[in-house]
């Protein structure tokens, strides 16, 4: 049989690329929806839309916050994947970055004798390991006593919280007693500016090191082939010989690490102290985060900045045209609900891209389709 | 600690817990139909601002009562339309819905009453001390001197108990948590019971958030939920998926709350910060099966299709 079409075709195009055109098809449609919700309480989509999308371009600074947004949404979003990688679903990265932040700040509250080239990489690896233990802690309760993960993480969210505002408000609190925040953390643990005048941290450079970590550990390491088996089929993987029990603890544990690196980056790069509840849904953010980016590493740097550019254009758009900045969660809630119907119809239009890729579509498959 | 502090507290736990109980009453429907509900937080919300819009429109709190289950049974059809027809992961719906309630109720909130610093206060729900019964020493206080919400809430934990226990519809409601395939087959429209359930649950819970909005604030604050709805999520389970546990689970979270604010406001050099975890604590205790055995519905979570 010779091959029909010559040179580009969209339906030779692969899997991928149908994904990504649906990804966008949900985003269109979560802007289309707001845009019907502005013109309903009679502001101009197309200037709002273009405060929220064009409102940081402006400027240097303006630009730069867009990454300094996205930095822990990046991280948060990793989290999120790594474990839904393996099977589960993390809802704690919150908690988990509240951890980190702890550790972060210890390290750098305490050990001020230090040089920053040791306390940065100190506080960073604290970091991990206490938000890796936290996350750890629901894959252990999983596995050892069939808890739920989904309700643990959430759990720990708040034990996390609660946790971060006993030390701030007795142990760390500041030393002149003041507000209910701990000390700025030690000079040199800051995280040095990318560029002058603006708030754009080494976090940022950090955080895309660890998209590629990511991509590293599930897809270039013995341990990643068998976290992906477990989360492909978790029986199957078990009959194969893998040991499903400690890949699980071990994929919640990295996961929480990686939510950890998120409160290290705030900590260290962004506030300089901890501060109670400074982090409030970036956990959920990071959800809709890996969501849109189809818990795929390079989708996550994309959906991240996507999102980090929306909170900040929010703001812009409140300023420019009085909307409340708000309005982005509806836009980012409907592009997740959108997303998730259009990957019910994938399989469907999958099938009917085979049909027309093969041009010899038979009666039976065409109804299937229909 | 003198008796009246102890009534006030208790009176106050009563309160706290409301919001809660509501929610969780809800979400024991649905969880026990077999579809997981995390999107209670995102309907209490909308709840929330639903009674405060119908209370403003109408003049009448019973109005913005309406409202509000209105609202929260609304978000509940999209929950069950993508969990039970679409077949979407459960708790991936209901974060979305949950990140889409926080927008949604803001938005409208300000398209409403434009972006104000002065807050917009409404008719709600005042103390209605119950005749005789309130005057009863302590407990009259604590359960008898409070608004009506408080009331039709405790009424609703022994109802919800009749109902799943003791009438066919319980009996199917249960069947299809636990074994859909089985239900199918003795002619239970299982489709048709877990729309059922998953809208009453957000209509419970819109009632819960308007339970915030007019039972106790008398408006809208961005977010008031703050939370609420996942504690509700953890009562069912720590009540372990039965109306008197989850009356309990409710009111222990209450007292934490109602201890913490008072212990914050008395100045005491206690960690409330401790007290405030320990339900959730808890709770995980109550996961684990150290605390009793574990008693989810077999079937919870999962979508049925039909082979």
């Amino acid at each position: 049989m010779r091959v029909q079409v010559r040179g580009f075709s969209l339906w030779n195009a692969p899997e991928w690329v149908w994904r990504l055109l649906l990804s966008l098809l949900a985003l269109f449609m979560a802007f289309a929806l707001g845009g019907i919700l502005l013109i309903s309480i009679d502001v101009n989509p197309r200037e709002a839309y273009s405060y929220l999308l064009l409102g940081n371009f402006g400027s240097v600074y303006s630009f730069t916050e867009i990454l300094v947004k996205a930095t822990p949404l990046m991280m948060t979003g990793l989290a999120f994947a790594f474990a839904y990688r393996t099977g589960l679903f993390n809802i704690g990265a919150e908690g988990q970055m509240y951890m980190g932040a702890i550790g972060a700040a210890l390290v750098s509250l305490k050990l001020t004798g230090l040089p920053g080239w040791v306390l940065i990489p100190l506080a960073l690896l604290t970091a991990m390991l206490f938000g890796g233990i936290w996350g750890g802690m629901t894959g252990f309760l999983k596995v050892k006593f069939g808890a739920n993960e989904i309700i643990t993480t959430i759990m720990l969210n708040y034990i996390a919280l609660y946790f971060l505002n006993y030390l701030i408000t007795d142990p760390l609190r500041e030393a002149s007693g003041g507000y209910v925040q701990s000390d700025t953390i030690a000079e040199q643990s800051f995280l040095p500016v990318l560029i002058p005048d603006t708030r754009l941290h080494i976090g940022f450079l950090i955080a895309l090191a660890f998209i590629v970590i990511f991509y590293l550990i599930l897809w270039k390491t013995p341990l990643g082939f068998q976290l992906r088996a477990v989360g492909f089929n978790r029986h199957a993987a078990e009959y194969a010989g893998v040991n499903v029990s400690r890949n699980l603890v071990t994929a919640m544990a990295i996961s929480g690490a990686f939510a950890g690196v998120a409160g290290f980056t705030e900590v260290n790069g962004l506030l300089h102290r901890l501060i109670d509840n400074f982090g409030v849904g970036l956990g959920f953010d990071g959800i809709a985060v890996a969501l849109l980016g189809n818990a795929n590493p390079f989708g996550i740097v994309v959906s991240s900045l996507l999102f980090g550019l929306l909170r900040v254009g929010a703001n812009a758009m409140q300023r420019g045209v009085g909307v409340p900045a708000n309005v982005v969660y509806i836009i980012q809630g409907l592009t997740v609900l959108f997303l998730l119907a259009v990957n019910v119809l994938m399989p469907r239009i999958m099938r009917l891209v085979e049909q027309k890729r093969t041009q010899r579509p038979t009666t039976g498959e065409r109804r299937l389709s229909a | 600690m003198s008796d009246g502090f102890l009534i006030a507290l208790m009176a106050a736990a009563v309160r706290m817990a409301m919001p809660i109980l509501y929610a969780a009453l809800g979400g024991l429907f649905s969880e026990r139909s077999g579809v997981v509900n995390i999107g209670l937080e995102g309907m209490m919300l909308v709840g929330a601002l639903g009674g405060v819009i119908g209370s403003y429109l109408s003049g009448s709190a019973w109005v913005g009562l309406l409202v509000a289950m209105l609202a929260g049974g609304l978000l509940a059809l999209i929950h069950a339309y993508f969990s039970i027809t679409l077949k979407v992961d459960q708790v991936v719906t209901a974060i979305a819905l949950n990140i889409l309630a926080i927008g949604l109720s803001s938005f409208l909130f300000r398209g409403m009453f434009g972006i104000t610093t002065i807050p917009v206060t409404v008719d709600g729900f005042s103390n209605y001390p119950v005749p005789v019964l309130s005057e009863l020493p302590g407990i009259g206080q604590i359960l008898f001197n409070q608004n009506i919400l408080v009331y039709l809430g405790l009424l609703l934990v022994p109802v919800s108990w009749f109902v799943l226990y003791r009438t066919s519809l319980g009996l199917a409601i249960r069947s299809v948590g636990e074994n859909p395939k089985a239900a199918d087959t003795l002619g239970v429209n299982v489709v048709l019971i877990r729309y059922g359930c998953v809208i009453f649950s957000g209509m419970m819970a819109g009632l819960g958030g308007s339970f915030l909005s007019l039972g106790q604030f008398n408006m809208f604050v961005d977010n008031m939920v703050a939370g609420r709805g996942y504690i509700a999520v953890a009562a069912v389970i720590f009540g372990k998926y039965r109306p008197g546990g989850i009356l309990v689970a409710a009111l222990l979270f209450g007292v934490a709350d109602a201890l913490q604010v008072r212990l914050q406001a008395m100045g005491a050099d206690i960690p409330y910060q401790f007290l405030l975890m320990l339900p959730y604590v808890v709770t995980i205790l109550a996961l684990t099966g150290l605390v009793g055995r574990n008693s989810a519905p077999a079937a919870s979570g999962k979508a049925y299709a039909r082979e």
